[in-house]
């Protein structure tokens, strides 16, 4: 039986990895095309569902943008970042729980918790900025 | 490091089957995800062709 050295193994190693690296880079357009973040896509989940949800996910953001219209409001909330503008909908609209929007967004609770909170920080600090005294 | 000439297509198999668990770990694109078969099936050829690349002909 063949038996590798140190220096061999570490080589098969190096090996693997520049394939693996090889392998993403060849298919980086197709998660592209997709929109699909690389961890997602290889999850056991139907990727339908995923893409389904996406889309689902993009109307709630329209929802919330929609329902500030008035001009200085709508500045402040397009200040947010698109997964802000979304928990903040899925918490204040949808009325769903930190635990449910981690799991839709494929994130923990507590990150989800503290997005949300960033987000209420931003607004906060926006409004101030614009001179707004109502915001709550 | 692999410059034996003398490699034969069954040492080269086993070498592939003795590290079976190094190549199912570099076949996830990331820690979480499930082993890619095209990218395990990638890595045994670039493996096999750069153990029989010294082969003498």
């Amino acid at each position: 039986m063949y038996k590798l050295s140190k220096q061999e193994r570490t080589m098969l190693i190096v090996i693997m990895k520049n394939a693996r690296i090889d392998y993403y880079r060849r298919n980086k357009r197709f998660f592209e095309m997709l929109d699909i973040d690389e961890e997602i896509l290889c999850s056991k989940e139907n990727v339908n569902e995923i893409v389904e949800n996406k889309l689902d996910n993009e109307i709630q953001v329209n929802t919330i943008e929609n329902i500030f219209s008035n001009i200085n409001v709508s500045k402040i909330v397009k200040a947010l970042t698109y997964n802000e503008k979304l928990v903040l909908s899925l918490y204040y609209l949808e009325g769903k729980s930190d635990e449910e929007i981690g799991k839709i967004l494929f994130m923990t609770r507590s990150a989800a918790n503290k997005k949300r909170l960033r987000a209420i920080e931003k607004i906060k600090s926006q409004a101030e900025k614009r001179g707004i005294s109502n915001v709550q | 490091m692999f410059n034996n000439y003398n490699l034969s297509d069954d040492e080269v198999m086993e070498i592939i089957f003795s590290n079976k668990k190094l190549i199912d770990k570099y076949s996830r694109l990331s820690s979480k995800a499930p082993i890619d078969e095209d990218l395990r099936a990638e890595i045994i050829e670039k493996i096999y062709r750069t153990l029989t690349r010294n082969r003498e002909r």
